[in-house]
């Protein structure tokens, strides 16, 4: 059925009101002739409506006058009229051609270039790579070698380890992956000391290199040495010295290495959390409607949500699309998107014990931030302070002791 | 007359044995009713009236009304009718 009908259109129909009074006569001999009629509809006494293709029209009018009835063309579809109309009408022909070229050679371009990966680097520095390579907002599709412009972002850009090029439509995706640097370290053959990163207690210290200037059991400050790179000579162990006959002449001009070793020292930490027994306040309710409106100059058109919003209380985020200024020209449209997310009011309780916890936890993690990762942690003491007022707060001191290296290098000039 | 019918007897035989088809055999109709929309007349002989009440068609010997509301004929070639309308009676006469 669709097929006749693609072939109806493509070859014309005509719908005819055929008037006379035998117009079973006239239906019978055109379909015996192979003239083929659909859509046979009586529209009142001795008139009927008929569709035909135009090559059946010819043919009819021997049979209409044979059955002594006349017909009229009512209407005509199909492509050989709509040709026939467009003739007529050349510009506006024309312009569709145009419309479909402009938007051909439109979409040919392209107009945005995304970026993703990029950490360190900033957006304009990868922009400039691809800029160099041919890959620039308003260029050809076709001219861009996107193999080309992979390779010059990693050669301009040393830190990208892999660089790839999309283009999808008029967009052009640019993904990167930046290398892991190694983290900075004073160069190996610079002197330096190994000092102390805070105040603690030495537990044990191992040298590598350089030599001792704290031992186990020593308290020390931040800032002090713990293992120096100076060495200086003539502080031979006793034992050596016995079984040398003669001691070497000592050797005035001290050594000096980059030291390195492991200094682990109890830390100790303090500290404070509270909480209150009723907590009460504003907290989003997850509740939440969007709004898409239309500014344009100064008036607000509202294209998508509620006019009114259906919280009592809401917090208001608003993103705001603009079009790019360009000479001095603003185009004053502006596309809003609103987000209202409700605001609900809580109470909460708490038992001493439940307050205290929470106190606990804040103080700790408050801890945790100050402490490196590597840090064990060796005794834990809670203490809650007593303000000796009845208020609303449990206040709660933790103490915290820690085994940790707490050396750190530092360069210096002999 | 008689010998007529004799030889329609014989064919319907032949084609009740041989299985075949016996609208193809007998030349006779066929028709096909959808619901109440549609009905499909396979090998007519033409049609004798066309209102929007009725349809009178010829077949083999004799003759079919489709008598219903608004009946168009959707389709008409040599040999096959389409009745498109709210169909409400079928008569066959012979």
């Amino acid at each position: 059925m669709f097929l006749f009908r693609l072939m109806s259109f493509l070859f014309g129909h005509v719908s005819l009101i055929v008037q006379g009074k035998t117009l079973e006569k006239f239906i019978n001999m055109a379909s015996s002739r192979g003239i083929y009629l659909w859509d046979i509809t009586k529209v009142g006494k001795d008139k009927m409506l008929v569709r035909v293709r135009i090559s059946g029209i010819k043919p009819l009018r021997h049979i209409a006058r044979s059955t002594g009835s006349r017909f009229k063309i009512n209407s005509r579809e199909g492509m050989p009229f709509l040709i026939e109309r467009m003739k007529k009408r050349k510009v506006m022909v024309v312009g569709a051609v145009v419309f479909l070229a402009v938007l051909y050679m439109l979409s040919s371009f392209i107009w945005f270039i995304d970026i993703s990966g990029n950490n360190k680097l900033t957006r304009e520095e990868v922009l400039r790579a691809a800029r160099q390579a041919g890959l620039a907002p308003g260029v050809l599709k076709w001219n861009v070698n996107k193999t080309a412009v992979e390779q010059n972002i990693k050669d301009k850009l040393p830190i990208v380890s892999w660089a790839g090029v999309y283009i999808k439509g008029t967009k052009a995706r640019i993904e990167i992956v930046e290398k892991k640097m190694p983290e900075k370290k004073a160069a190996e053959n610079q002197p330096a000391h190994i000092v102390a990163k805070k105040a603690g207690l030495i537990k044990d210290v191992l040298v590598l290199s350089g030599q001792a200037a704290v031992k186990e059991g020593d308290t020390v400050s931040a800032g002090q040495v713990l293992i120096s790179g100076e060495i200086i000579p003539g502080e031979k162990p006793e034992s050596e010295l016995q079984t040398g006959e003669e001691a070497p002449s000592p050797i005035t001009m001290p050594r000096y290495v980059h030291a390195k070793g492991i200094v682990r020292a109890r830390v100790w930490y303090e500290g404070y959390g509270e909480a209150r027994l009723v907590e009460e306040g504003k907290r989003l309710s997850g509740r939440q409607v969007e709004r898409v409106c239309m500014k344009i100059a100064g008036k607000e058109i509202i294209l998508k949500g509620p006019k009114e919003v259906p919280f009592k209380e809401y917090e208001r985020r608003e993103k705001v699309k603009t079009l790019p200024v360009w000479r001095n020209i603003k185009v004053p449209v502006e596309l809003y998107n609103v987000q209202f997310l409700e605001l609900e009011d809580y109470r909460e309780e708490r038992s001493l014990k439940e307050a205290r916890k929470q106190a606990e936890k804040k103080a700790v993690s408050a801890i945790k931030e100050k402490m490196p990762a590597d840090a064990k942690i060796m005794e834990q003491r809670v203490e809650r302070i007593n303000t000796g007022q009845d208020e609303n707060l449990v206040r709660v001191k933790v103490f915290i002791e820690s085994l940790e290296n707490i050396g750190e290098e530092k360069t210096f000039t002999p | 007359m008689a010998w007529r019918d004799v030889k329609k007897r014989i064919k319907r035989q032949v084609s009740d044995f041989l299985e075949i088809p016996s609208d193809v055999m007998l030349d006779l109709h066929k028709t096909v009713l959808v619901g109440d929309m549609q009905v499909f007349i396979e090998n007519h002989r033409g049609i004798v009236e066309y209102t929007s009440e009725t349809v009178r068609v010829i077949v083999g010997d004799g003759e079919m009304a489709v008598i219903g509301e608004n009946l168009t004929l959707r389709n008409i070639t040599s040999d096959e009718i389409i009745v498109e309308g709210k169909i409400k009676e079928l008569k066959i006469n012979n």
